[in-house]
């Protein structure tokens, strides 16, 4: 009994040991698993006033190439509505004419503004920071779009902050499309270079080449169809042979992102009620 | 003594400063990241208990794991390095030298601190790593990450410890 005794306070370090080692990995399996709190993370009011407060100084090192990169995309914008406007007058609309179901796919996306204020790009699972959350409107599963394009897809939020999984995580997963033929599959990432991702399931008659544009197909409603997510970079067999697995030049450059919008698309009620349904009897089986 | 943990508590806090907004930036290669915040368990004095040091070491992990997005893993590595601390430093201590307190350079001599160092970034930075592999696994890639991290911290430590000499006693 006494050898037992003095065991036990020799080593009982190592029930201490155990505890702790049971509980960071309980921790790390939650966090992969499930939908949780984000007092773990770096949407925490802690961890999101730090980044907040060293955003706000290093931003100002970035405003060059933030300022260029909006010019850029604004003089696209003009392009694009240059170009439109002529095609809408060979049409023989005058704009000024456009009725409201021109716009009626637009209605009920609202895009809310937000700053990135941490950014991991270089790890196997990266997440952005976002210094809005659930007070401006932004929840869980909404989309994030930057000045390049598509960003990643909101994964927790906290009253003031949110998590965001990148494009740049091995969880990612976006359906998407091949601009010009509409040939579809899913976009992931394979930790390595963050300039490129692989979009699998491009069926083999499907005909594709380089500089083809990526972009969102919008069957899941995360994203509205046509947002931009890359170039087609490198067109390889897939392992089984039986569809092309694409390398995708992504077109943001995510080594440098300070301001994205946040996609709020409200749910069809038609869809929504749909999918409930779907849920339920699920759950019922 | 609460001065010396005072002390250390504001080590723990500027080296986790450092690491979540200057270290966790930087990717020698996309593949070196140094990891100095293991530098203020390394300090931890010789003649701290085992179940201390082990709460020192989940703590620490834990608040990194706040910043980097990642709950538990730099924890769980912690952990486990700060159960070994007291192992690696007994393995390569000369023999029939008196009791140490003081853990660093100037105290343990180059030769012992080297191996010290060396030993317990490179069994943390394997933890490490190995429990990130768990959710994407590539031999060379993790090889690649474990050796040059494991330099890029080891050189800045040892630089860190050079210039940090403890005061002498009059």
């Amino acid at each position: 009994m006494r050898k037992l005794l003095d065991f036990l306070r020799r080593y009982n370090y190592w029930f201490l040991f155990v505890l702790l080692e049971v509980t960071s990995f309980t921790l790390l399996i939650q966090f992969n698993n499930y939908q949780q709190g984000t007092f773990f993370t770096s949407a925490n009011r802690v961890a999101g006033k730090i980044y907040e407060m060293e955003a706000n100084v290093t931003a100002y090192f970035q405003l060059k190439e933030s300022n260029q990169l909006l010019l850029n995309h604004n003089t696209q914008l003009e392009i694009q509505i240059a170009a439109l406007q002529k095609m809408l007058q060979r049409q023989k609309v005058s704009v000024a004419k456009i009725d409201s179901s021109l716009i009626a796919p637009f209605i009920g996306v609202k895009f809310i503004p937000a700053e990135v204020i941490n950014n991991q790009i270089s790890e196997i699972n990266n997440y952005i920071t976002l210094n809005k959350g659930t007070k401006e409107g932004i929840k869980e599963g909404m989309g994030v779009i930057g000045p390049g394009g598509v960003i990643g897809i909101v994964h927790l939020t906290s009253p003031h902050y949110s998590l965001v999984i990148s494009l740049l995580n091995i969880k990612s997963r976006i359906s998407c499309k091949v601009a010009n033929t509409g040939y579809f599959g899913t976009l992931r990432w394979a930790p390595g270079d963050s300039r490129y991702a692989f979009l699998e399931g491009i069926p083999r008659h499907a005909r594709c080449k380089k500089g083809d544009f990526i972009v969102t197909s919008g069957y899941s409603e995360i994203f509205p169809v046509g947002a931009r997510i890359g170039r087609i970079f490198k067109v390889t067999e897939s392992k089984d042979g039986l569809s092309y697995t694409v390398c995708v030049a992504l077109s943001s450059d995510f080594g440098n992102l300070t301001d994205v919008r946040v996609v709020a698309q409200e749910f069809t009620p038609e869809r929504k009620q749909l999918e409930e349904e779907e849920v339920k009897s699920n759950d019922d089986h | 003594m609460i001065i010396e943990y005072l002390k250390k508590i504001g080590l723990l806090i500027i080296l986790v400063l450092i690491q979540v907004l200057v270290l966790n930036q930087i990717h020698i290669f996309g593949y070196a990241t140094p990891i100095l915040y293991i530098y203020v368990l390394l300090k931890l004095p010789a003649d701290i208990s085992r179940n201390g040091l082990l709460l020192w070491g989940f703590t620490t992990g834990l608040i990194i794991d706040f910043f980097s997005n990642t709950p538990g893993m730099h924890a769980a590595a912690c952990t486990a390095l700060t159960l070994l601390l007291p192992q690696i430093r007994s393995l390569y201590a000369p023999k029939g030298d008196v009791e140490l307190v003081q853990v660093g350079i100037h105290s343990m001599g180059v030769s012992f601190f080297t191996k010290y160092l060396l030993t317990a970034i490179l069994v943390h930075h394997s933890i490490l790593l190995l429990i990130e592999a768990f959710s994407f696994f590539d031999i060379t890639l993790l090889i690649l990450r474990v050796s040059s991290s494991t330099l890029l911290t080891f050189v800045l430590i040892m630089a860190i410890d050079t210039l940090n000499k403890p005061k002498k006693l009059v």
